[in-house]
């Protein structure tokens, strides 16, 4: 846990556990390929940081994921429209929006924010393994995302035994859902259109937006949304 | 109270003090007294001149007189007739000379006497106008005057106030065609009778002149001399009252007709008006039926005062609402702050204890194997990367349940906060509403404030009602019955009663003038005179040689006889019952000149001279052409006789 000039950030082993998640849930499934030379135990894959930060992004802004729920309720594309419903409304329940919310720095080309220290300690654990692709380490072309099966092991193992981080698999579970296998260009872009008024201006990342994805969810279901205790 | 002003009242039915006010009110005077005669003599004439034209040289003549009979005699056009004229000029102060007589004479001076009091008349006419002077009294009080209205009136004057003669009010209806609209009752006007008329009781002249005394028969001028001169008491109120009587008949006749007139100018009938005014009292009962100004007034400000009133307090309660919800947000945030702390103190201990539960097997900045690192030797305790300890004892939890009792506490309080914030908007939109319905009964009110034509059908009600009521009355005066006002009643009862009481008067008084005349007009020369009968409004019936006939209708040299007569009978009858008021002076012209016979003439000097000396205080100057007879008759002293051919001066 760390706040600096009122941002909330997330702890190393938190944003370790999360990124952990998004792997497990997220990550393309790569046994079968015999062709390519893996790292020794790789289960999934997540190809290319964009994809990366695009998940993350999704996963500690609820109001924005709740809201490309809504778009794909809207455009048809969602493969069960009421349970996408029922989705949205749990992510904008109550303080969920806020107390789950980790904002993220606007940079260059979307949300990012450093996660080498995470990565670091999940790889010290060799649970994952990053590995680069072209010819490092003058030219990186891409870097892919390894989950290995300590890492596969250690999410199961907080999956079941501990409640307050299962959170964090459920949501990245709705993540996948929403993003499919689409690539981090893809994701960004989807983003970034659908965030480019919310956040031009940098406070307003902050508070995001989840009174307008609220209202939205309410015409859309015809009842109330809100903090309603 | 008099009792005539009694009886009056009596006859009107009303109060003796509103009879008595109404009578002085309209001039009607009490004569039930008369005053006593008065004497008027002749003590001198005298004028100077000069003659021009045919005639020519200076004139100076002078007369001196005294009481009794007095006679001058010339030929005819030898200017005797011109010395009574003088006389008479100069007593009554308005011109009767011939117009080349009068340019001869240039000053005239009457030396005369009232009851004993001298005054002279000085009169000069050489002037542009006539100058001349009054002079009255052992005092020689003197009245100056200029031209000939004003020695009219200097004279008139004098004489009236010496001779105890009053103004005589009488009524001369309009002629027919004057009275052409009004046929029942012809217009008119008062007339006066002043000393220019009373003047003629003084004067007798042989002229073709129907009236028995006086110039004209007409406008009453003789009723009003025989009564003066007979001395009737109640004539002149009974002239009074009637004048009166007839003028204010007049101004009602013209005010009704005034009326009428107006009516037909006015377009809006009676009717018209009433119906106006029928709708203006519905539209102002509509008007009524709705609150009153004041009331609505009231409305209006209770509304509005209300909504001043409830517009503070919302003032108040949205203050509060901000307040309340302010509390409720921060209270909020402290809340989502301290969920979203919590959640990191709990995740961050989880992750921690099953990442240390974990072995690292790398270095994770250069993946060299944790077997060639440096801290692989140390216990399992240690970090085998960077070769910490590993933390002593167990985590800490209290932090986390801390907080998380903190959190309750919050939420509670942030429930609290969310309620209060609730009922403060609740609050408010209450207040709202009840500022809108304060709102809408103020507008309400203000609609219901009467408009201005409300007032204005008020006015139009009043105006009507002002129209109609002038309306009536003019319809009253217009179409009035010909009802006796209290006024007329009093006037009419007081020439009735004035009537009645001169009547009774003058029923011995005139049978005893009538008889007189009939002795005087014999003894004058009427042998075969049998009754004469003078009535009191004028008329002189006379009967001769067993048949009736009236004094217009009678000779020339009949009349003549009678109207001396008449004179020296009202003169006599009035001195001996103390009622008559002729002055006592007669200017009786060209006595014979009706007459044939010189005997006649003598007759009626002889008995002149006889009635003048069985009459004390009476001077007759007469002019006659038969100076025969005159000479034989009037002593010498009492004569100016002029040589036959020859002018008297």
């Amino acid at each position: 846990m760390a706040e600096q000039e009122g941002v909330r950030r997330a702890s190393r082993v938190q944003d370790a556990v999360r990124l952990l998640f998004v792997l497990d849930r997220c990550g393309a499934s790569c046994g079968t390929d015999e062709d390519q030379a893996l790292p020794q135990g790789a289960v999934g894959v997540i190809r290319g940081q964009k994809r990366l930060q695009a998940l993350d992004f999704w996963l500690r802004n609820p109001d924005y994921l709740a809201d490309e729920l809504l778009n794909q309720v809207e455009n048809g594309s969602a493969p069960d429209p009421e349970s996408a419903l029922t989705q949205a409304r749990d992510l904008l329940d109550g303080d969920e929006p806020d107390v789950s919310r980790y904002p993220m720095v606007r940079w260059r080309f979307g949300a990012w924010e450093p996660l080498d220290d995470a990565l670091a300690l999940l790889f010290a654990h060799n649970l994952i393994a990053v590995e680069a692709v072209g010819e490092p380490p003058a030219k990186v072309e891409r870097w892919d995302y390894y989950l290995l099966t300590a890492g596969r092991d250690l999410a199961a193992e907080l999956r079941a035994d501990a409640p307050d981080l299962a959170w964090y698999d459920e949501r990245a579970a709705i993540v996948l859902s929403v993003a499919g296998q689409r690539s981090g260009s893809q994701l960004k872009e989807i983003q970034y259109g659908q965030a480019e008024y919310e956040r031009t201006v940098w406070k307003a990342s902050i508070s995001g937006i989840t009174e307008r994805v609220r209202e939205r969810l309410a015409r859309i279901t015809g009842q109330p949304v809100g903090a309603s205790e | 109270m008099s009792d005539f002003v009694q009886a009056v009242a009596r006859k009107a039915g009303i109060s003796d003090e509103q009879a008595g006010e109404i009578l002085a009110r309209h001039g009607v005077r009490e004569s039930g007294i008369l005053p006593k005669p008065h004497r008027l003599l002749v003590r001198r004439i005298a004028f100077t001149g000069e003659k021009t034209g045919k005639s020519t040289g200076a004139v100076d003549f002078s007369w001196d007189l005294g009481p009794g009979l007095w006679c001058v005699t010339a030929d005819n056009l030898r200017g005797k007739s011109t010395i009574l004229e003088i006389i008479w000029w100069l007593l009554r102060g308005s011109d009767a000379l011939q117009a080349d007589v009068r340019h001869w004479i240039h000053q005239i001076s009457l030396d005369a006497e009232v009851d004993e009091e001298p005054f002279t008349v000085y009169v000069d006419t050489t002037g542009d106008q006539l100058t001349g002077t009054l002079t009255v009294g052992t005092q020689r009080h003197i009245t100056p005057f200029t031209g000939e209205p004003e020695f009219s009136s200097v004279m008139g004057a004098f004489m009236m106030d010496r001779l105890g003669l009053e103004f005589l009010r009488g009524w001369r209806k309009d002629n027919a065609a004057q009275a052409e609209n009004d046929a029942e009752s012809p217009d008119g006007q008062v007339i006066v009778t002043s000393w220019p008329a009373f003047s003629h009781a003084l004067l007798c002249r042989n002229r073709e002149n129907d009236a028995l005394l006086g110039e004209t028969s007409g406008g009453g001028t003789m009723q009003s001399l025989l009564q003066m001169f007979v001395g009737l008491p109640w004539t002149t109120t009974r002239r009074d009252a009637g004048a009166a009587l007839n003028l204010l008949q007049q101004s009602t006749r013209g005010e009704r007709r005034r009326a009428q007139q107006d009516l037909q100018a006015r377009g809006a009938s009676l009717e018209q008006l009433e119906n106006q005014l029928a709708r203006a009292r519905e539209s102002a009962a509509q008007a009524e039926a709705g609150p009153s100004l004041e009331a609505a007034a009231d409305a209006v400000e209770q509304a509005a005062a209300r909504l001043a009133e409830l517009t503070a307090r919302h003032a108040d309660l949205v203050q509060e609402m901000h307040q309340t919800q302010q509390a409720e947000e921060e209270l909020h945030e402290t809340l989502v702050l301290d969920q979203a702390r919590l959640r990191d103190l709990r995740e961050t201990s989880v992750a921690q204890r099953f990442f240390g539960a974990l072995k690292p097997t790398c270095c994770p900045r250069c993946s060299t194997s944790l077997d060639q690192l440096p801290h692989a030797e140390l216990s399992e305790q240690h970090c085998r990367i960077c070769g910490s300890e590993p933390p002593e004892g167990p985590v800490d939890s209290s932090a986390a349940d801390d907080l998380a009792a903190s959190i309750e506490t919050l939420k509670q309080a942030h429930q609290k906060a969310k309620k209060a914030a609730q009922q403060a908007v609740s609050a408010v939109t209450a207040s709202e509403t009840k500022i809108t319905e304060a709102r809408t009964a103020l507008s309400v009110a203000q609609t219901a404030m009467p408009a201005e034509s409300a007032l204005r059908v008020h006015l139009e009600v009043a105006r009507l009602e002002g129209a109609l009521e002038e309306r009536r009355a003019a319809e009253r005066r217009a179409q009035q019955p010909r009802a006796k006002s209290t006024e007329e009643a009093v006037l009419e009862a007081a020439a009735k009663e004035a009537d009645k009481r001169t009547k009774a008067a003058s029923a011995a008084l005139l049978g005893e003038v009538s008889a007189e005349i009939c002795r005087l007009a014999i003894r004058l020369g009427m042998k075969e005179l049998q009754q004469i009968k003078l009535q009191a409004n004028g008329p002189l019936n006379v009967t001769k040689g067993d048949s009736r006939t009236t004094f217009t209708a009678v000779t020339p040299g009949e009349q003549l006889r009678l109207r001396i007569a008449t004179l020296l009978a009202l003169l006599r009858v009035g001195q001996s019952s103390g009622v008559g008021r002729h002055p006592g002076l007669l200017l009786l012209d060209s006595a014979g000149a009706q007459e044939t016979i010189d005997v006649d003439l003598a007759e009626v000097l002889s008995q002149l001279k006889s009635i003048c000396e069985e009459t004390p205080g009476l001077q007759v100057i007469t002019a006659t052409a038969k100076r025969d007879v005159a000479t034989h008759v009037i002593p010498a002293d009492r004569l100016i006789a002029a040589a036959p051919g020859e002018p008297v001066w």
